[in-house]
């Protein structure tokens, strides 16, 4: 049973076994697994029910901003670098993911088995990894789901001598509008909204959307007790006058990587570590754009159905850094967005935008290592502290030139840099330009996708938020379950990895349901 | 835009703390910052929720110059770019206003660190398209933060029209528009006042 927030008309107050924040990969892989072995779940999703079926996903980016995205669009770090892009639906941030479905890679799995993390090899994560790949029905896209910067992607890294190789997808019947951003129209896209979620549902399981928690409950022994939320007015976002009471035997943080450090800190839980909110890390996207000859229509089928992992880990000589530290993929943007992307304003860049057909793009997601910082502000909000910087400043500047020598080797009569100035390129013997271009402190607007870190897991309590089991350090009965627990990023898109954590913790709580009843 | 990077505090690391004083200086000084009855005439019959009259005003003559000349497209008045800005504004409150808030004072305060013997709104189109170029290139923080806070905005609900598709090769969504109560277009604003009308009647009939 799904309740919405314009259906409540009345306060509750609720008992159940797990009350889980946050309907996302790691909120909906929890709910189902545990509603599936008989416990009472309650989900409860801060945004809004959207469904395909009711002509919700219109595929208008102003609509489906400020129906499906946390910030409806327009949330950046406090410094202006980077663009946040989260989920605030049903289903979380799958609504609006392009279906990349990577598993952590082994090596990364090995380096934060090397933290001391435990219970997440990648051999036992692998059972996990398949039964979701078979959920989701993750395959490589047939030819005829590449679009042209897809197929130009391919020629580039072929004539570079670079290795491209299909992404994989959870995709069931692609219809090819290319809105994947916007939220599918087709339920073709395997996202929470239509696989986990349906799954705890018809399990069982409850969900109340519109409804915005307020704070974890404790006891007197610092237990997690359950939670205060209240009910929002959907269109307006502001509290509806009814409230929601959970008493539950274990509390779930899962509202994603922007939001459980924020749950967390405004619960004003304990903070011994002082690692709540540290370690931010958000995956920086670099996008540059070629101007072609020829039309590309970027903004047609399925984003990445390429890529290369080539340069997915950094290479370091003596210490110093050499390149790579990203992934490297085509690019998607609808026409509206695309044009904000593009530089200047005026003539100049209604001229640029009378090409906008003719404009390819390639994208690269940041291996970020130097985190930033999630804060409460003073009235309460959130604020995102993160500088692009370091080593990763070095990723992002050789990641632009390995894109633009792609844009290049692909037939791009001229490199276009998203920056405030507008720069460009006409010849691939101009990329040391990148050396030194700025791109910090609002030069240059890095989207930043994939938000992981703050409520990070480890062995000791002094230096991690949660323990491998994903119950937190210093509350009793809470478990996370979302990419706030990632020590460090997966270093490919992350859903597929948060869906696996989460079937531990699943597992982990299970169990400790079965030993309470037992007692 | 969010947050404190357009705090005072931050624009004062950038070193223009003096200029912001100047800013202040001006925008507090009612003979020099303009009254409601100045701005009111740049309203174009709109009705702003969220900005007061003076910041829709200023609003509504930055976005018309960073979309510039309408050929073959909806003016941004006839797209209602400002309005549309104003509604998400109203949604989001909080930060964002301020800053837009403190952006578009800036705007129309800071013209005279570029020479200008007017403020943003009595410049001509040509003045206000240099004046945005020198804030785009600025070695400010503030003003670059600003330029591209009020660009991003600006561009994003002017092309997220239909009717300025046609000028970008976009054939448009292949599903039905829902009307969506907390979204932001048009069909989501309140009617224009009969100021438009009877600011087209007088011209006509003087005409």
């Amino acid at each position: 049973m799904i309740i919405e927030g314009n259906e409540v008309d009345r306060s509750y107050n609720e008992e159940v076994d797990v009350v889980i924040i946050g309907s996302g990969c790691g909120g909906a892989t929890v709910a189902k697994q545990l509603a599936a072995e008989g416990h009472s779940v309650l989900i409860l999703e801060q945004g809004g029910y959207f469904t395909a079926q009711r002509g919700d996903f219109d595929q208008r980016s102003d609509n489906m901003l400020a129906r499906i995205d946390g910030g409806r669009g327009m949330h950046t770090s406090v410094n202006n670098e980077i663009a946040l892009m989260y989920g605030s639906c049903v289903g979380g941030a799958s609504v609006h993911y392009w279906a990349d479905s990577w598993r952590m890679p082994k090596d990364r799995c090995d380096q934060i088995a090397a933290t001391g993390v435990t219970g997440h090899s990648y051999e036992e994560l692998t059972p996990y990894f398949e039964k979701i790949e078979k959920d989701h029905n993750v395959h490589f896209a047939a030819p005829e789901y590449y679009n042209t910067m897809n197929r130009l992607f391919n020629e580039g890294a072929e004539t570079l001598g670079w290795h491209a190789e299909p992404t994989p997808q959870a995709r069931r019947g692609c219809a090819k509008s290319g809105h994947c951003y916007q939220g599918c129209s087709y339920d073709a896209k395997q996202s929470q909204l239509v696989t986990y979620v349906p799954a705890a549902i018809k399990s069982g399981a409850r969900l109340m959307a519109d409804c915005q928690v307020e704070g974890i409950t404790r006891n007197s022994k610092g237990e997690a007790t359950g939670v205060e939320a209240v009910f929002v007015d959907r269109h307006s976002g502001r509290p509806n006058g009814h409230r929601l009471q959970v008493k539950a035997r274990f509390v779930v943080l899962a509202a994603g990587g922007y939001s459980s450090a924020v749950v967390w800190l405004r619960s004003k839980l304990p903070n011994a570590s002082g690692q709540v909110g540290k370690n931010f890390l958000c995956n920086p996207n670099t996008l540059l754009y070629g101007l072609y000859d020829r039309e590309i229509k970027m903004w047609e089928n399925i984003p990445a159905a390429t890529g290369t992992s080539q340069y997915r880990l950094a290479a370091y000589k003596n210490g110093e850094y050499v390149e790579g530290g990203y992934l490297l993929h085509p690019n998607q943007l609808q026409p509206e967005f695309l044009a904000v992307t593009l530089p200047g304003f005026g003539v100049d860049h209604r001229e640029l935008v009378s090409q906008l057909p003719n404009i390819g793009s390639v994208v690269s997601w940041i291996d970020d290592e130097l985190p930033g910082e999630i804060r409460l502000g003073k009235n309460g909000e959130a604020e995102y502290h993160y500088k692009l910087r370091g080593v990763d400043e070095l990723k992002a500047r050789d990641s632009l030139k390995k894109q633009a020598q792609l844009l290049f080797a692909t037939g791009a009569k001229e490199v276009i840099v998203p920056d405030t100035v507008g720069t460009r390129l006409h010849s691939v013997d101009e990329i040391g330009l990148f050396d030194e271009l700025p791109i910090n402190d609002g030069n240059y607007l890095f989207g930043a996708p994939h938000p992981a870190g703050t409520l990070r897991m480890g062995p000791d309590p002094t230096t991690s938020v949660v323990a491998s089991n994903h119950e937190a350090h210093e509350v009793p009965n809470l478990f996370v379950a979302d990419p706030s627990v990632f020590p460090m990023q997966p270093s490919v898109d992350p859903s597929i990895s948060i869906m696996a954590w989460s079937y531990v913790a699943a597992k982990e709580i299970n169990t400790r349901l079965h030993e309470a009843v037992s007692q | 835009m969010s947050g404190s990077a357009l705090s005072r505090r931050g624009f004062l690391k950038t070193g223009g703390g003096a200029a912001l004083l100047l800013v202040g200086y001006q925008a507090s000084h009612s003979w020099i910052a303009g009254g409601d009855e100045d701005y009111r005439p740049l309203l174009e019959g709109e009705r702003p929720q969220a900005l007061s009259i003076k910041e829709f005003a200023v609003l509504s003559s930055v976005v018309r110059c960073l979309v510039g000349p309408a050929q073959g497209a909806p003016t941004t008045e006839e797209a209602r770019t400002a309005a549309r800005i104003d509604r998400e504004l109203l949604i989001h409150g909080g930060k964002l206003l301020q800053d837009l808030k403190d952006s578009l004072l800036m705007v129309e305060h800071s013209t005279f660190i570029d020479g200008y013997g007017e403020r943003f709104t009595r410049l001509n189109a040509e003045q206000q398209s240099s004046f945005l170029q020198c804030c785009r290139d600025s070695s400010l923080d503030l003003r670059r933060q600003a330029y591209n806070g009020l660009r991003f905005l600006t561009i994003f609900f002017y092309y997220s029209d239909d009717r300025s598709w046609p000028l970008l090769g976009y054939q448009g969504p292949w599903q039905p528009i829902k009307f969506y109560g907390g979204g932001n277009r048009i069909e989501n604003l309140p009617p224009l006042t009969n100021f438009t009308t009877v600011a087209k009647i007088t011209s006509e009939v003087s005409s």
